[in-house]
């Protein structure tokens, strides 16, 4: 009882009494789909708790083994407890916890989205070399025309990157997020139906 | 209040599709169109138990409590199915998430998957793992992931955004077979040059992938609901865009 029909039941309730709170946003029923939301964030945070310590345990145990990674795991487990020192000292808007994130975690995460760029063009042309196929280049051609259309005085460029920008681009996206919306919902009425059951034993 | 309307008018009509194809394919199994990415799922945690690597899945950043969060579900849905073959194998997969919901729905889910099996004694809490909250950082520690353990295969399912294609980067370097898919279009964007069609998931086959894997009438029923609910949303736009053209309505 404790492992499946108790957990169904309140994910159940808190599912319709959320979806009713959305559809008809009243008093009551919004009330409540507040209050529910706000419950759902406050176990959240005992997650991040949790994540934090096995993130902790995980990266100890691989720098006590002292294999390949162990210097990961040594800066992995310092930025944390210093994050976490920072934060706990000063709080979230604290001086030191301000520049520790904009000295070291902000140039970090620039960087690194940088090297994404660079990984998409590299996966780009690996694709270019390995697959030849007219999907490849069609795919390869709408990249360069709207790379080339968004530097500025490119005439002609610039109406054909802004025309598939606005029109199969953006058709194809709609059809993209109606599919997905669509999954969205089943998956979410699976759960009110309790046919599937995530967080419980079945 | 009208945009309210036709979304509660929507989930009805989803609701009771879904309870009359339930009944329907309960006992007959639907014909779907095939999605290879689905046989290569099982065929990789086969392969990987009779060769002995281990195979990582990526669960990706997007919260329970967030708006891809069903996307998250679909995704745990798949993985238990994945873990049931994985558990009774005793290949284990390593799996990784950056948010901290899915790592505790996710770890919970792999640990069932043993107790189904009565070998509960043999779950290790280091299978699965929370890497880091941020999306990037996520990707790039995944991806060094990658290169640090024996990975036999890599499979991508959950909300991934651009950033993905570092952990793809990484499994194409080190020459570990890739498959998966997100939902999300900046995802697929940087999926699509990475992996073949044959192993990608696109946008809304991502939530066929508890379907196709653990073939169960419930899941069956959820892709005829859409389907009957893909054609009523056609319907309606191609009707309206007459009677906008007829100029019955509009403005």
């Amino acid at each position: 009882m404790f492992k499946r029909i108790l957990p169904t039941f309140f994910a159940v309730l808190a599912g319709l009494l959320v979806l009713l709170g959305t559809f008809i946003p009243f008093s009551p029923l919004n009330t409540i789909r507040f209050f529910i939301i706000e419950w759902a964030k406050i176990v959240a945070v005992f997650a991040v708790i949790l994540a934090f310590l096995q993130l902790l345990r995980i990266h100890l145990a691989r720098l006590g083994r002292f294999r390949k990674g162990a210097i990961t795991s040594l800066l992995v487990i310092a930025s944390a407890i210093i994050s976490f020192a920072l934060v706990l000292w000063q709080g979230a808007g604290g001086e030191w916890t301000r520049q520790f994130v904009s000295a070291v975690i902000i140039p970090g995460q620039t960087a690194l989205l940088a090297l994404t760029a660079i990984t998409l063009i590299m996966a780009g042309m690996r694709m270019l070399r390995k697959r030849r196929t007219f999907g490849s280049f069609l795919f390869l051609t709408v990249v360069i025309l709207t790379l080339l259309g968004a530097v500025p005085y490119m005439g002609i460029l610039e109406d054909i990157a802004n025309w598939i920008q606005f029109v199969p681009a953006l058709a194809g996206m709609r059809g993209l997020v109606l599919g997905v919306a669509l999954g969205t919902i089943f998956t979410s009425l699976r759960i009110i139906f309790m046919t599937s059951h995530p967080h419980s034993d079945d | 209040m009208l945009a309210n309307l036709i979304a509660l008018a929507i989930t009805l009509i989803g609701a009771v599709a879904l309870v009359v194809y339930g009944l329907r394919y309960r006992n007959r199994q639907p014909a779907w169109r095939a999605f290879p990415v689905f046989t290569g799922l099982s065929e990789e945690v086969g392969r990987s138990a009779e060769e002995g690597s281990v195979i990582h899945i990526a669960l990706g950043n997007a919260s329970l409590i967030g708006e891809n969060a069903m996307t998250s579900v679909a995704a745990l849905e798949a993985l238990s199915a994945l873990s049931d073959l994985a558990a009774a194998y005793d290949t284990p997969p390593i799996i990784t998430t950056g948010d901290p919901t899915l790592y505790l729905l996710a770890d919970d889910g792999m640990r069932r998957s043993y107790a189904r099996l009565g070998n509960l004694r043999r779950y290790r809490r280091s299978l699965v793992q929370y890497i880091a909250a941020d999306p990037t950082t996520y990707a790039a520690m995944t991806a060094t992931y990658l290169y640090d353990v024996g990975i036999g295969a890599n499979i991508i399912l959950g909300a991934f955004d651009e950033e993905v294609s570092l952990i793809t980067e990484a499994a194409a370097r080190r020459g570990i077979y890739t498959m998966g898919g997100t939902p999300l279009a900046s995802g697929l964007g940087a999926l699509y040059p990475a992996l073949k069609p044959k192993q990608l998931l696109m946008g809304e086959e991502f939530f066929a992938a508890g379907a196709e894997i653990s073939q169960q009438s419930t899941y069956q029923a959820s892709l005829g609901g859409q389907d009957l609910l893909r054609w009523l949303i056609m319907g309606s736009i191609v009707l309206i865009g007459i009677l906008s053209i007829l100029g019955i309505v509009g403005g």
